[in-house]
């Protein structure tokens, strides 16, 4: 008895890819075949012909231009945070004319990544503590946290990579970010724990 | 038409954007915005987090758009990006712990409604798939990407990407039938 063609091989025929001269046979004289193969046509169509049904909301445009200047406006105030120890440094530099020290780019670098260690390690230690909990994200405001944290997640890809000073601070916003939303799932699953809680002393 | 295809964004609208004109950005924005919606909503199986991939989207535009040499390039862009930012939110731990804890159905599972009912149910089973599989079937029969751009997209081979495939079509096909009875 022959072999039925697998979806895999429906596909591939149906897709126009190279398939062996075999397999084209074996489809036209199977009509089980030639019917699975016209419903695989139907379902392609049908999913290209889906219309773009979702609409933005009337306010959107503004929340984005809004939201956009609010992330400028971070990263400026960031670069602008690390002017004084800048300035401290340069001054240092010039009145000892000495090249002792790393260059200003290096100390803001360094401060940046420990406190980007910091963070990390925080965060390392939430997501454990909320993996271990293995709650399901049930509540509206819970669903959104793990949106928000997932949003979080894909921004960090964007600045994955690069020893920049730009960057580090990115990605130590960003972190910062990844921290507090985590606490903020924490402070919203804690009210529902049913475990008793206990005082440390 | 699903997705990008007859999209057709006006050379001059295109040049406005990459010279930093905010008015245009917001047309292109209103022109774009239900694809870049609908497609992400069809990726993502939520409305939050394709509003928010439409939010991250344009303020990529808003900072880089710039970048773009030939306004013709302007709608592919737009769309790789909005493709990656929801292939980055699936990637996140916290949508992958998701969907480990949500299977996807069998058909014993499902009502009769949600069986495929014809072409006009199909978006409520692919919404039932694991998102990687949904995305796979999305990027190769709606934007057309081969196999192996799919493979290089997620970091994974070409023959991952006809595994998905032929396991979401398998899925499908399993509702076709459930429906009609063959």
């Amino acid at each position: 008895m022959e072999n039925k063609p697998t979806i895999a091989e429906l596909l591939a025929f149906r897709d126009s890819e190279p398939v062996a001269a075999e397999l084209e046979a074996r489809i036209e004289r199977d009509v089980e075949a030639r019917d699975r193969l016209a419903i695989l046509r139907e379902i392609k169509a049908a999913l290209g012909g889906l219309p773009n049904e979702l609409g933005p909301d009337p306010d959107h445009w503004e929340k984005i231009q809004l939201e956009h200047e609010r992330r400028s406006f971070r990263l400026r105030g960031s670069r602008q945070s690390a002017w004084p120890m800048a300035l401290v440094a340069s001054a240092l530099i010039i009145a000892m004319a000495l090249l002792i020290r790393p260059s200003l780019e290096d100390d803001a670098t360094d401060l940046s990544l420990a406190r980007l260690a910091v963070l990390q390690d925080r965060s390392r230690a939430l997501e454990a503590e909320l993996m271990s909990a293995s709650r399901h994200a049930g509540t509206p405001s819970e669903q959104a946290l793990f949106f928000r944290l997932a949003d979080v997640d894909a921004q960090l890809s964007d600045v994955d990579g690069g020893d920049s000073l730009s960057l580090i601070q990115q990605r130590e916003l960003l972190w910062q970010r990844r921290v507090e939303l985590m606490e903020a799932l924490q402070a919203v699953q804690r009210p529902l724990d049913p475990r008793p809680q206990y005082a440390v002393y | 038409m699903a997705g990008f295809a007859d999209i057709d964004i006006p050379p001059e609208l295109a040049r406005a954007v990459i010279l930093g004109d905010r008015d245009a950005s917001g047309r292109l924005f209103q022109l774009l915005a239900p694809a870049v919606l609908s497609t992400a909503w069809r990726m993502l199986g939520s409305r939050p987090a394709a509003e928010e991939v439409l939010q991250d989207v344009f303020i990529q535009v808003l900072d880089r758009a710039s970048g773009i040499e030939h306004p013709s390039a302007i709608l592919g862009w737009i769309r790789t990006v909005a493709i990656n930012q929801c292939l980055m939110r699936l990637r996140s731990p916290w949508v992958q712990r998701k969907a480990a804890e949500e299977p996807e159905d069998v058909v014993d599972h499902l009502d009769g409604e949600d069986r495929l009912g014809g072409i006009a149910d199909i978006e409520k089973v692919l919404a039932r798939l694991q998102p990687e599989t949904r995305l796979v079937i999305w990027l190769h029969d709606v934007e057309g990407y081969t196999h192996r751009e799919i493979g290089d997209l997620m970091g994974k081979t070409p023959s991952y990407s006809k595994s998905q495939l032929s396991r979401g079509y398998e899925f499908l096909l399993t509702h076709w039938q459930g429906q009609n009875g063959k």
